[in-house]
């Protein structure tokens, strides 16, 4: 059941679930219906609407293509297994901490549509974003793929020390798949790789 | 992000575990002994609410939500799991949580021409 609703933290606009067996259920519903506020515009809210249609078909797709691209770029890393590989780690469900992702998966091949990719050096890192040639953008979940040089754009300089203690590589790169062909998806990502090997070439 | 920073800058505080591995749970799990009602120092505020993303961003990682289901059993907290990244086709927390929060402006709307939000009660 939907109801409608409005941004909730800094813009990004989120919806809101309660478990009904939660224990503070009851306490949930009757504050929200106490404070609830329809503030949502409604073009927007017709335009959402109209977006979401195709979710399902969409997520399958997106899924599909991540998927692919995934299996591609893991087989060249290092994690997976590629000697003089410039991709150091894919980081996708399918690969981390799958037993836990799989605890909450719906069925069988669905790990989404939203990866990262850590390198070697910083040059390759350069390089394979520079040789991409999808729209750069920081958002995700697009029907277009986008690639975001997460840790330069997420964080302040005085900030990225901090991440990258926290496991995030200066040269990480995210990316968001979207619905393109598979097989143009694959070339893009071979054009990308086989620059970033390029770039450590002397 | 955001929720750490707001609750850092304007909130009681938080504790941050950034990995969320099973290190990372060994040490919350400590913490929430420590912080449990018999021992924790009555002039702070107890720990009510975890925040998870399912998977997590950037690195993808997921967390143990049965784990932090049991957690949030034993030691009277609310968790609450972001499964914008998973998103809703692909996985099912909400056993797992007592908030379950998307952001409807990524996968679910796509175009990128719109950004929106709703509240969900799961009657």
């Amino acid at each position: 059941m939907i109801l409608k609703g409005r941004d909730i933290l800094n813009r990004r606009l989120f919806s809101l679930v309660l478990n009904r067996n939660g224990r503070y259920y009851d306490v949930f519903k009757t504050y929200l219906k106490s404070v609830f506020e329809d503030t949502y515009y409604d073009g927007d809210a017709i335009q959402m609407e109209c977006n979401s249609r195709d979710y399902h078909h969409r997520v399958e797709v997106a899924n599909r293509n991540t998927e692919a691209v995934c299996d591609f770029l893991h087989s060249h890393s290092i994690a997976g297994g590629a000697s003089d590989a410039v991709i150091k780690k894919v980081f996708y469900p399918k690969y981390n901490a799958r037993d836990d992702y799989e605890r909450c998966q719906i069925s069988a091949n669905r790990f989404g549509s939203l990866f990262s990719l850590s390198f070697t050096s910083i040059e390759a890192s350069h390089a394979f974003y520079d040789a991409l040639s999808c729209w750069k953008g920081p958002i995700f979940g697009t029907n277009l793929t986008l690639v975001c040089a997460y840790t330069i754009l997420s964080f302040y300089v005085s900030e990225q020390e901090w991440a990258i203690g926290h496991g995030i590589e200066k040269s990480l790169l995210r990316i968001g798949v979207g619905l393109e062909d598979t097989e143009t998806l694959l070339k893009m990502m071979t054009v990308a790789l086989d620059a970033a090997k390029a770039s450590t070439v002397l | 992000m955001e929720t750490y920073d707001v609750l850092k800058s304007w909130g009681p505080g938080c504790h941050f575990f950034g990995y969320g591995t099973a290190t990372d749970m060994d040490k919350l799990e400590t913490l929430l002994e420590q912080e449990s009602e018999s021992q924790r120092d009555p002039t702070t505020p107890p720990i009510l609410t975890l925040f998870t993303e399912f998977p997590s961003n950037p690195l993808l990682h997921s967390s143990d939500v049965l784990r932090l289901r049991n957690l949030a059993d034993k030691y009277n907290f609310l968790l609450v799991i972001d499964d914008t990244i998973g998103t809703f086709a692909n996985v099912d927390v909400l056993p797992y949580a007592d908030i379950l929060v998307s952001s409807l402006t990524k996968i679910f709307s796509g175009s990128a021409n719109v950004m929106g939000g709703r509240y969900v009660y799961n009657f």
